[in-house]
């Protein structure tokens, strides 16, 4: 019923005879010159699908260049000083992306190394194991190989520093050598210093804080001298500028720890640091490599200042004593904890 | 269709003359405006002269027609100045019988696409499974739409009349 209904009131509906002549004048208009795009409607369907495939390329295209890039390019910088010396710039993947010799010595070592793509600890490990194979890290263990982080992240460049630190640690221990580990970290506005003054972030560093025991100190004077020698240099003015502070104090430091202090609450972790800070002294006979890492700690917990004060107040000088002092200097031993709660620690900090 | 010898005079006629009835219903169910009708009536015969493949049968060209026609509509509808500028309440519709505007009002209210279904099914009697393949559907989508599309009319249309349009 309803379809007859439906059907009957369609019926009335028709074309129109003007919109019939209107039409066809149009159709002979326009078949006797059809435009192309209405032609082939299907063109049209064709060149917006091609349209839109081509945006989608160049968008993946783009995408795939930014990320490449984004890969590629450093947001952190570790500078590792053996003598040679060389950079590593680290993505924000925790990659090894490029590598800088600083020195002849730092292209020997790259040399035939593939570290691109590797993580900063496999590539210290790498770098120095070389470094030890070609005779750059000396028998008696009085090399020092500095690491330091460059970045403005604190967080990042901690874990960077930590990484390479233990790379390095691992590199002298199955060379079976022995070097001290001094590791920090600055901000990239040191970095950019150290390059005008044309020396790697990690020479910079020490200088600068050898330069706080002893303002006469020039960048000239010592850009070209050994970071052995620097830091044996920063030792000796810690040691004369606390010839009361002696080691056997720090050294028995586990004692200390019970003891007072400010730093005791901020080390808390540490404390077992220390505990093993006495380690090396124990174990010093065992000529084992210092490892840095707990006097590193002890160094960030006890900077809260600047990284740049804190790197001055070097874990490495304090651990660095822990590890190989215990074989050669024992005296400049205030290593790890025990060493940044020693007198000599305590007053650096304090005149910073 | 292909254009014959006796040119494109004739062709033009044969197929308004054939087809412009069928399309201008299936404009009447989608579009309220003259000059609408009159586009989509310049491009769907533009299309039907340019179609280069020959059609199987009278059916089967008359199927595409009707896609292309739907096709035509739906794409004038998704114009963005297009959209709901005419009320189907301000349609006037030019038919006396009562009982036959009232269907067609209440048709034409209908959702566009139980509209489709139904035009298809009541006027041009195609089946459900062609009405699938013209409009590019499920079968049973179409089933549904059609019930629904019933179900709809059968409630407005109660009491017009004897109220037994079913």
């Amino acid at each position: 019923m309803m379809g007859t209904i439906f059907k009957a009131a369609m019926n009335h509906i028709r074309a129109e005879e003007d919109l019939k002549r209107k039409t066809k004048d149009f159709l002979i208009a326009n078949l006797s010159t059809a435009p192309a795009e209405t032609q082939n409607p299907p063109g049209r369907f064709v060149r917006h699908r091609a349209a839109v495939a081509v945006c989608t390329v160049v968008l993946v295209c783009a995408t795939s260049a930014a990320a490449a890039i984004y890969y590629h390019t450093p947001s952190s910088y570790i500078s590792l000083d053996i003598n040679p010396s060389v950079e590593l710039g680290v993505n924000g993947f925790g990659k090894v992306v490029s590598a800088t010799a600083y020195d002849s010595g730092g292209a020997t070592l790259l040399n035939g190394q593939d570290i691109m793509d590797a993580d900063v600890k496999s590539a210290v490990h790498t770098l120095v194991r070389a470094a030890a194979q070609k005779g750059f890290v000396a028998q008696d263990g009085s090399t020092v190989i500095s690491v330091t982080s460059e970045t403005d992240n604190t967080k990042a460049a901690i874990e960077l520093e930590n990484s390479a630190a233990q790379g390095a640690e691992a590199a002298i221990k199955s060379e079976g050598k022995t070097a001290r580990i001094s590791k920090d970290h600055i901000s990239m506005e040191k970095r950019d210093e150290a390059k005008r003054l044309a020396i790697t972030p990690g020479k910079l560093r020490l200088i600068q804080e050898l330069q706080e025991l002893d303002p006469s100190v020039t960048v000239s004077e010592y850009k070209d001298a050994q970071i052995k020698d620097i830091i044996k240099r920063i030792d000796e003015l810690k040691e004369s500028a606390n010839p009361d502070g002696d080691d056997t104090k720090d050294i028995s430091v586990p004692s200390d720890n019970d003891a007072p202090d400010e730093t005791a609450g901020k080390d808390t972790p540490e404390s077992s640091g220390t505990a093993s800070g006495t380690k090396p002294q124990e174990t010093g006979s065992e000529d084992s490599p210092v490892s840095s890492d707990e006097s590193g700690k002890g160094n960030h917990s006890d900077s809260s200042g600047t990284p740049g004060k804190e790197n001055s107040s070097t874990a490495s000088s304090k651990k660095g004593t822990t590890s190989s002092q215990a074989q050669s200097s024992s005296g400049s031993t205030s290593s790890t904890k025990a060493g940044s709660r020693s007198p000599s620690s305590l007053s650096s900090q304090q005149n910073r | 269709m292909e254009k014959t010898s006796s040119g494109t005079n004739d062709v033009v006629t044969e197929a308004l003359d054939k087809y412009s009835d069928m399309v201008r219903r299936i404009c009447f169910m989608y579009l309220k405006s003259e000059a609408d009708v009159e586009d989509i009536f310049q491009n769907v015969f533009l299309k039907l002269l340019q179609h280069k493949e020959p059609f199987e049968s009278d059916a089967h060209e008359k199927a595409w027609l009707c896609r292309v026609t739907i096709n035509e509509c739906k794409d004038f509808h998704k114009s963005f100045f297009r959209k709901n500028t005419c009320s189907i309440d301000n349609l006037e519709i030019p038919i006396e019988d009562k009982a036959e505007e009232g269907v067609l009002r209440e048709v034409l209210s209908l959702p566009q696409k139980y509209r489709n279904v139904i035009y298809l099914f009541y006027y041009e009697d195609y089946t459900v499974p062609e009405i699938a393949t013209i409009l590019g559907r499920n079968q049973n989508t179409i089933h549904t739409h059609l019930r629904r599309a019933k179900a709809i009319l059968k409630k407005k249309l109660r009491g017009f009349d004897d109220g037994n349009y079913f």
